[in-house]
């Protein structure tokens, strides 16, 4: 039975030309926000390992500066493991002046979603002092195109597929309701469940089928390096938001008379939980735990760096009270390398309460949001899409608390031998320490969205049964 | 006769209970957003005062040092916001809110509010501007589809155009009918808007806001009246209400949320922004072209040789850092002005560009006139960020020619006295004409959209089918 | 074959259907006529169950219609005023998609080419979009439907109201034949010429009540419209 009307609600979908027009506009619309994705990615791609090659290029140049220097010496007869001045050879060159550059590299379905990564730093030039940004793919995007947003698959997935969902949707049985046909068809021994059954399937399958071949070529065309399983993730997803559009749909079509009304409510409903929902949030979350405004943070670094400059020796003096195990030189001895380190270590004390203010801040931010989140599947749907895209809070939150970890064994590593003055020797080159992030791995990603999407299916099922409960009663039809 | 039909409509529209509600949600969304701007501008606004004022103390009482070593340690500017933007956020959070002002940089504001915020934000924010651009077309979409088309439906056009009512009649009380409920939600909202305005905001901002706040109101008036008139339009012309409605939701869609993502694409496809590795190759290449330090300091030491007429460097009666300082000043900061500047053109080009798209949405040529007008937009941004490098080049070469004049080496430190003489960085926001200059195009093309519309409307309604 | 007992169904307090008895068997027409909310659509809708009764049952082939819905329908075929189709279809395939709903999938299109042929619907117009179709041209599927579901039962409701009178006199010969095939027929009806040319049986429905049955000789010499009107006037006096 039901095979009969899945075979012949496809043919009406055929033959009205809505399954081609459907089709044709989601898979032309898949197209262009993977072009667009694609294009982005690359551009990132390519900057990022610029960067990376432009550091590796001047280091390789600056160490090779050094084996050329000591060649000389060694034929000058000089000692290499000496104290040296500020100088190539002085480890300041590495640990302060050059620093060690960072990249976060696009994760595998980064096309997918530019998500927060054409505003967060992604190349970062991590020194003694801390690490600042260097300018990433998108730092100098026009801030109007940041403000209207990209056309990406995520745009294409949140905003557009529940409207295609909704147009195919809207009238499921009310069209034939409202014009009698429905009473021929229950004139037959079907039931309206099974009908409307058979009718959510064929659309499912034919939306589905779109999202899959879409996003399957643009998959394709990244060269799919390892993004398969995020794919299937990024699939999932789509199901299961779809499914609550569907579910939904189904549910107003067994409440309403006419389709027309069906159709407003269900409009109404995709501008609620789309649009309006989360700029709520959003607004209530930025005004009831407003992060304070950077220009705070701004005056306590100016204040800070202001006070140690002018107390240079004072702060070495404190530097050398909290690390006797580096008071080797007297005060008046220290070079500039050393008062930088003792001043940035003062600075850094002094503003790491700010910091952490403004941390806890977008902790309780994003904490609020993420519970507020339930509010709206598209706000649901879209963290999981950044996430599956490696483009929103999470990854970066964790590439950040990383380049934290690599800053403090930056520092164990150079302090020692700025306070020693030894000459920093091509061979240490190889020792400074690494950067290692471990990205999240698939598994990572799907326990993240687990909750949301468990969710998410319980309010889709809660819907299908209720509209399945209002299909079983004749009052429908006659 | 008009109003007669006007307040028939209006009637049937108050008594119409999801109408009501309707309202009453748009209306309590946009005091809401408004608020929720107001206290995130009072917020911003008292930070920025307490910052500018902290970050004048620190420059003030830096301790004695050489003048260049206090170009380095630099001022800050913060970018003041105007109170109009607690209706419109524009570009702001995607724009930064300081300006590190030293020598040898020419900077664009850091610290843009965005990089703080949660990735929520890009679904969009709810503020006054967004419920009045999307909203408020979307509820006047919901009253007018019907006027034609759902009377046709009903048979009752026929009826009232039996009775010898003429067409344009008809049409103009209705396109009234429409917007007199939708004065309930404007007319409250705007005097509570100029009231916050009058009552709250510093001296000097009514007056330069009040004006601002007219052309505001005028922006959007033109935009609703635009909405009122296609949807009429589309009612006449549809076969039916369901005809009308879809027809009338879809092109809000399409303009509201489509149109803009791909205007912008185009626009930038158009004319692309550099990436930030093309961009700093090609500041660097600028300053590579340069007089190196060494080449600089040798040519003004022949020269200060001849002038003094002494024989060797070290006998120079005059500061050559100084002069070197404040040449390099000077040339490096040409080379950084222009791509700053040429940066700018390029966004300015892709702003054109966008209006020009305009064309086929008019809330993108209010999107911008809105952000324009308010001081929330990018050419706002600009302006402030202009007005700190004038004043960075000024203070930083009122240094370095005070080493000229002091004759002053490296070692040589001044005091308190010379940052007083400094005076701290003042910024006038540009006047509502500018702002309005700027965006001419989009108005044009409002008008554009407005003129069509009342030269269509007309025809359409004449034409109208009426069975 | 149709059988109604105690039926009774009230919509708020309003009675639809009151008491009603009635038994059709194989090969009778049974005409049900009455004025607009006599309870006649309501009788049919009792029947293909679209509606629960009060109390009372409604039997197709003996089954009870609340308690065996589809096997009942199975049974039963249904035309209503307008034959509702769907607009972008042929006949063919709206046919075909009927008749494998009512479980008869194994129906080749010669099949029902043949089954549309015998309802009187023109060959040429077999494959054209339903959306060009004539009232009496979806009637006419409606009848094949009936003919290749081999429903036992067939309900009518107002089928022949706005038909040209060869389309209605065309209607009233298919309904004959299917009644020489044993096919027990429910006409709910305005049109007492159409009821009293093609029934065997004619019941007069008022405010959910049956008032009056004639049959045989009795419904062959009466004059219809009098007893109508006099019931109906006289159900407005009382």
């Amino acid at each position: 039975m039901l095979k009969t009307i899945l075979r012949f609600e496809a043919k009406l979908l055929r033959a009205d030309g809505t399954a081609l027009l459907t089709a044709g506009v989601f898979l032309a619309l898949i197209g262009y926000a993977g072009y667009v994705g694609i294009q982005y990615a690359d551009e990132q791609q390519a900057v990022l390992e610029t960067h990376a090659a432009q550091y590796a290029e001047r280091i390789a140049g600056i160490r090779q500066e050094v084996v050329e220097m000591e060649a000389e010496m060694i034929r000058k007869g000089e000692a290499l493991d000496t104290k040296v001045e500020l100088g190539r050879r002085h480890p300041y060159m590495v640990g302060s002046a050059q620093g060690r550059v960072i990249t976060l590299m696009p994760g595998p379905l980064s096309p997918f979603a530019v998500g927060q990564s054409d505003l967060q730093p992604n190349a970062l030039r991590v020194t003694m002092g801390g690490s600042q940004a260097l300018g990433g793919a998108a730092s100098l995007e026009n801030p109007f195109k940041l403000l209207v947003g990209h056309f990406d698959l995520a745009f294409v997935f949140v905003f557009l597929f529940p409207l295609l969902i909704l147009a195919l949707t809207f009238g499921l049985t009310a069209s034939e309701r409202e014009t009698g046909l429905l009473r021929m068809v229950l004139a037959q021994p079907v039931r309206l469940t099974t009908l409307a059954a058979g009718k959510v399937m064929v659309r499912a399958v034919l939306l589905f089928a779109c999202a899959v071949l879409g996003t399957g070529a643009v998959l394709l065309m990244t060269g799919a390096n390892g993004g398969g399983g995020r794919w299937l993730l990024w699939l999932l997803v789509v199901f299961i938001y779809g499914g609550f559009w569907m579910a939904l749909a189904a549910f107003v079509d067994s409440r309403v008379q006419r389709p027309v009304t069906g159709g407003l409510v269900l409009a109404v409903c995709w501008l609620a939980f789309v649009v309006v929902i989360p700029a709520l949030i959003n607004v209530v979350a930025s005004t009831l735990y407003p992060v304070p405004s950077r220009m705070e943070y701004v005056t306590a670094m100016r204040t800070e760096t202001s006070v140690a400059q002018q107390q240079g020796a004072a702060s070495l003096a404190q530097f050398f009270d909290d690390h006797p195990e580096l008071a080797s030189v007297e005060a008046d001895e220290a070079d500039y390398a050393m008062l930088r380190v003792a001043r940035d270590e003062r600075i850094a004390e002094a503003l790491a309460p700010v910091e952490a203010r403004f941390a806890a801040q977008k902790a309780r931010q994003q904490q609020f949001i993420r519970s507020l989140g339930y509010l709206s599947p598209a706000v649901l749907a879209q963290q999981a899409f950044l996430d599956l895209a490696d483009t929103g809070h999470a990854r970066y939150a964790a590439f950040t608390a990383t380049v934290e970890a690599l800053h403090t064994d930056w520092k164990a590593y150079f302090v020692p031998k700025y306070f020693a003055g030894l000459a920093f020797r091509p061979s240490d080159y190889d020792a400074v320490p690494a950067f290692t992030f471990s990205d999240f791995s698939t598994v990572d990603v799907l326990k993240r969205m687990a909750g949301p999407l468990t969710a998410l299916v319980l309010i889709s099922a809660l819907l299908g049964m209720v509209a399945y409960r209002r299909y079983t009663r004749t009052t429908l039809i006659a | 006769m008009v109003l007669r039909i006007a307040r028939k409509e209006a009637t049937e529209m108050l008594r119409d209970g999801r109408f009501r509600w309707a309202v009453g949600i748009v209306f309590i969304l946009l005091v809401g957003a408004f608020l929720a701007g107001w206290k995130h501008y009072a917020d911003v606004e008292t930070q920025r005062m307490a910052a500018q004022e902290a970050d004048r103390e620190i420059w003030l009482t830096q301790g004695e040092k050489n003048q260049h070593s206090a170009a380095h340690f630099g001022t800050y500017a913060f970018k003041p916001t105007m109170p109009l933007t607690a209706l419109d956020q524009g570009v702001l959070p995607y724009t930064g809110v300081s300006v590190f002002m030293e020598a040898h940089s020419v900077k664009d504001a850091a610290f843009r509010p965005a990089e703080d915020a949660t990735t929520v934000q890009r679904l969009g924010s709810l503020t006054a501007a967004s419920t009045l651009q999307l909203l408020v077309p979307l509820l006047l979409i919901l009253l007018a589809f019907s006027a034609f088309a759902g009377e046709r439906d009903q048979g009752t056009l026929r009826q009232i155009l039996s009775l010898g009512v003429p067409r344009s009649t008809l049409a103009f009380g209705k396109a009234l009918g429409v917007a007199s409920p939708l004065m309930l939600l404007i007319l409250p909202a705007t005097v509570l808007g100029v009231a916050a305005l009058v009552l709250l905001a510093g001296p000097g901002s009514p007056m330069w806001s009040l004006g601002r706040a007219a052309l505001l109101v005028g922006v959007y008036v033109v935009y609703f009246v635009i909405i009122i008139m296609l949807s009429l339009v589309v009612s006449a012309r549809a076969s039916s209400s369901r005809t009308a409605l879809v027809a009338l939701l879809g092109f809000w869609l399409l303009t509201s949320f489509i149109v803009p993502r791909l205007v912008t694409d185009a626009a930038e496809a158009i004319h692309p922004t550099p990436t930030s590795i093309a961009f700093r190759d090609s500041v660097r290449a600028g300053l590579t072209a340069l007089p190196s330090w060494s080449d600089r300091v040798a040519e003004i030491e022949t020269r200060l040789m001849d002038e003094h007429e002494v024989e060797s460097p070290e006998a120079i009666p005059a500061s050559v850092a100084g002069y070197a300082l404040f040449e390099a000043e000077r040339d490096e900061t040409d080379v950084r002005r222009a791509h700053m500047a040429a940066l700018g053109h390029r966004y300015e080009q892709q702003k054109t560009a966008t209006e020009f798209g305009a064309v086929l949405s008019p809330l993108l040529a209010v999107q911008l006139l809105s952000m324009g007008v308010a001081g929330s937009d990018y050419a706002h941004h600009r302006h402030f960020a202009d007005a700190a490098e004038e004043y960075r080049y000024d203070y930083v070469q009122v240094l370095n020619q005070d080493m000229i004049d002091q004759n002053a080496g490296w070692d040589f430190t001044v005091d308190r006295a010379m940052w007083e003489q400094i005076p701290p960085f003042d910024y006038t926001s540009p006047t509502a004409g500018w702002a309005t200059r700027h965006y001419g195009l989009s108005l044009l093309v409002l008008v554009f959209w407005a003129a069509m519309l009342l030269f269509v409307t007309p025809i359409a309604i004449r034409q109208m089918n009426v069975a | 074959m149709l059988e109604a007992i105690d039926l009774t169904k009230t919509y708020d307090n309003t009675v639809a259907v009151d008491r009603l008895n009635l038994k059709i068997q194989p090969g009778e027409v049974y005409g049900l006529l009455g004025p607009n909310g006599a309870g006649k659509t309501t009788t049919i809708n009792l029947f293909l169950g679209f509606t629960e009764p009060n109390t009372g049952t409604a039997k197709v082939g003996g089954l009870d219609v609340q308690v065996a819905p589809l096997e009942t329908k199975r049974l039963l075929a249904y035309i209503p005023e307008q034959v509702m189709l769907y607009q972008n279809l042929s006949g063919l395939e709206n046919l075909a998609y009927f008749t494998a709903l009512a479980g008869h999938d194994h129906y080749g299109d010669t099949d029902l080419r043949g089954f549309l042929g015998q309802a009187g619907l023109q060959a040429e117009a077999h494959t054209r979009r339903v959306s060009t179709y004539s009232k009496g041209m979806r009637q006419k599927v409606g009848i094949a439907l009936a003919l290749a579901k081999e429903a036992k039962a067939l309900l009518l409701d107002e089928p022949t109201s706005g038909l040209d009178p060869s389309a209605s006199f065309e209607f009233s010969e298919l309904l004959r034949g299917l009644s020489k095939r044993g096919v027990a027929v429910l006409m709910a009806t305005h049109d007492l010429f159409r009821a009293k040319d093609v029934a065997t049986r004619v019941g007069l429905m008022h405010s959910g009540h049956l008032v009056r049955e004639l049959s045989g000789d009795e419904l062959r010499d009466a004059d219809l419209q009098a007893i109508y009107l006099e019931h109906m006037r006289g159900a407005v006096l009382a």
